[in-house]
């Protein structure tokens, strides 16, 4: 039998269900009996030395955490290495990693949080032009969808709610963003924030909501003075 | 201050919801009667089912909708209110970033940054250590240099070289084009790996494929260039060719566009159970599960049309599109029942389409309504 053969990858034959060790986003079915899964049972999967849960995480998230990376930084190169310095530490540290996790968003937001404060803090050292930070990081959005927003009264509402979103602190607006996109609960808010627990974030989200409110009411009051105004001065020509 | 602590209150007895459920489902219910948009967008129990909803709190809100059908509007407006809010600035990584960064991530040897992190340890401590560094380093480098000058003796007296074995694998959604070390050149549609040795031996090319790829193949009349799948090889000395051999699928085709081509079985030794040549705008079906060969001649080139972006669907059934779409868009599909109504095939061609574009013409034929979210396209 020449060398060749033996060498030969048997993770190419049908027949077999052996894999690379790294050739992780290969079986497909694995990857569906992954999503029904639960985060504690992938990371649990990947911990103990599972390719394919580590091959999952990624895929799953690797553009989630560029998304979160840009709030932070601009440049798409750094993110990019920022990205896969967590993976390659994710990866290498599987063994040591703690077995209880919130979720595995939030650990990976963290661990991303972590090494783009780094990053910056490097750049700041090199160099005194701080032109990759992204300054105006978790600006929100409201996407009018047609579909999504219809009826006429929600876009008046929408439209207060966004003037009224540019007025919150860049804290407000990332714990609105985890709460309300990324579907983080408080708990794990707190967390990726670096908040005391999760009654501090939950007061943030809270105030945040307040100040919205305000902002539109206080709107809302104008519009309805200067119709008032307007009506009565109609009213004086029309009597006078 | 009172309003916050309200708010705080309600918050606890919600996040225990999910247990609490039966006794306090009369309480809740009452509690949601007179609530305002705000109010729900406060509510923790309310956002976690507008954002990961599960079968208990379908069931809960359903239910709580059905008896108070006045509040139906309020409730709608807090859930898009929510669904709407999104960054401002967004990206997302191009296919080609999101598989290099993997290669990296995966190529990463651990005992490398250990010795650097090592090395640089010992420079920091003392002088002496310095030295002690400097000359490992050296011993390090010449050892490397006289492994390095060993390899290239042993590769230059055996024909068999300890090769590098490269893997490279696209996830669902994304397609590559990678060069070999002869210069051919192979476009890799989604779902797919190859595994070919970083330089080619100097007898022989030879590379294992699962998926599917398009191969030009640079000329070389001395080593033949081979494609592995599974049990079938496919040999060539230079010449386009499409290899599809997807596990699962139970088939693997072969497509030339053009040169020749020879397909034979995997043996070691052994004379092939089959080998065929292949010309031009032919094609080989293999079927593993009925021992079956089938030569059939190509129409047009649209079975190569995946390289240039386009999809063809030549009376293809629902499950057929489903598993192309997976792939192609890095998707999943949720079908429930329908699957059964979807009779009838489909066909049509798409050219760097969309996904939406896409499917709003298949579901215009199979009429059902489709929502894409979170790459997942929920069938309806």
């Amino acid at each position: 039998m020449s060398e060749q053969s033996k060498k030969e990858p048997l993770a190419f034959r049908y027949d077999s269900d052996l894999c690379f060790p790294h050739n992780s986003l290969w079986n497909p079915d694995k990857r569906n009996s992954l999503d029904l899964k639960g985060d504690k049972e992938v990371w649990k999967m990947f911990r103990s030395g599972d390719d394919e849960a580590f091959g999952y995480i990624y895929m799953k998230y690797a553009n989630l955490l560029f998304k979160f990376g840009l709030q932070y930084i601009k440049e798409r190169e750094i993110l990019k290495d920022c990205i896969q310095d967590v993976f390659i530490s994710l990866k290498k540290n599987r063994r040591n990693l703690t077995s209880d996790v919130l979720s595995i968003k939030s650990y990976l937001y963290k661990a991303m949080y972590r090494q783009v404060m780094e990053r910056i803090k490097k750049e700041k050292r090199q160099y005194i032009d701080l032109s990759i930070v992204n300054s105006q990081g978790f600006d929100i959005s409201i996407s009018e969808e047609s579909r999504l927003i219809s009826e006429e009264y929600l876009r008046e509402r929408i439209k207060q709610i966004k003037s009224a979103l540019g007025k919150l602190s860049k804290k407000q607006k990332q714990a609105i963003l985890h709460y309300y996109y990324d579907g983080l609960t408080h708990q794990e808010i707190a967390y990726v924030m670096e908040m005391k627990n999760k009654s501090s974030a939950r007061k943030l989200i809270y105030r945040a909501l307040h100040e919205i409110r305000e902002n539109v009411s206080k709107k809302t009051r104008s519009i309805s003075l200067i119709l008032t105004i307007l009506l009565v001065s109609l009213l004086f020509h029309l009597f006078s | 201050m009172n309003f916050s602590g309200l708010f705080i209150y309600k918050g606890a007895i919600l996040l225990h919801g999910k247990q609490l459920l039966k006794q306090q489902i009369k309480g809740e219910r009452m509690k949601y009667k007179n609530y305002s948009v705000d109010d729900f967008l406060k509510d923790d129990f309310f956002v976690r089912w507008v954002k990961a909803p599960d079968q208990q709190s379908n069931k809960f809100w359903d239910k709580w909708l059905a008896s108070h059908p006045e509040k139906t509007e309020t409730l709608l407006h807090a859930k898009q209110i929510i669904l709407s809010f999104k960054y401002t600035h967004t990206g997302e990584l191009l296919d080609e970033e999101y598989a290099e960064i993997f290669e990296n991530i995966l190529k990463d040897q651990p005992e490398k940054p250990l010795l650097l992190y090592q090395i640089r340890n010992q420079l920091k401590s003392s002088f002496t250590k310095k030295l002690v560094a400097a000359a490992a380093l050296v011993l390090i480098i010449s050892g490397a240099l006289l492994w390095q000058y060993m390899q290239n003796k042993l590769t230059v007296k055996d024909s068999v070289q300890q090769a590098n074995y490269i893997t490279k694998t696209n996830p669902k959604g994304i397609k590559s084009t990678l060069k070999l070390s002869d210069g051919s050149s192979v476009r890799l549609n989604a779902e797919t790996s190859i595994y070919f040795p970083e330089k080619f031996s100097d007898s022989q090319r030879v590379v294992y494929l699962k998926g599917e790829a398009y191969f030009e193949v640079a000329e070389d009349n001395r080593r033949p260039f081979t494609v592995v799948s599974g049990d079938v090889e496919t040999t060539v000395l230079g010449t386009e060719f499409n290899v599809s051999a997807y596990p699962g699928e139970n088939e693997v085709k072969i497509a030339v566009a053009e040169g020749r081509v020879k397909v034979n079985e995997k043996t070691s030794g052994k004379d092939p159970a089959f080998s065929y040549i292949l010309l031009p705008y032919e094609m080989a079906t293999l079927r593993f599960d009925r021992q079956e060969f089938k030569k059939t001649r190509l129409e047009s080139a649209e079975i190569f049309g995946w390289k240039e972006g386009i999809i063809h669907f030549q009376k293809a059934s629902f499950e057929e599109v489903v598993t192309l779409l997976e792939r192609w868009y890095g998707v999943k599909f949720m079908v429930g029942d329908q699957k059964k109504t979807m009779e009838g095939k489909f066909t049509g061609k798409f050219e760097n389409q969309t996904l939406k574009e896409v499917l709003e013409a298949v579901s215009f034929s199979w009429e059902f309504s489709f929502e894409i979210k979170n790459k997942v396209v929920t069938i309806k």
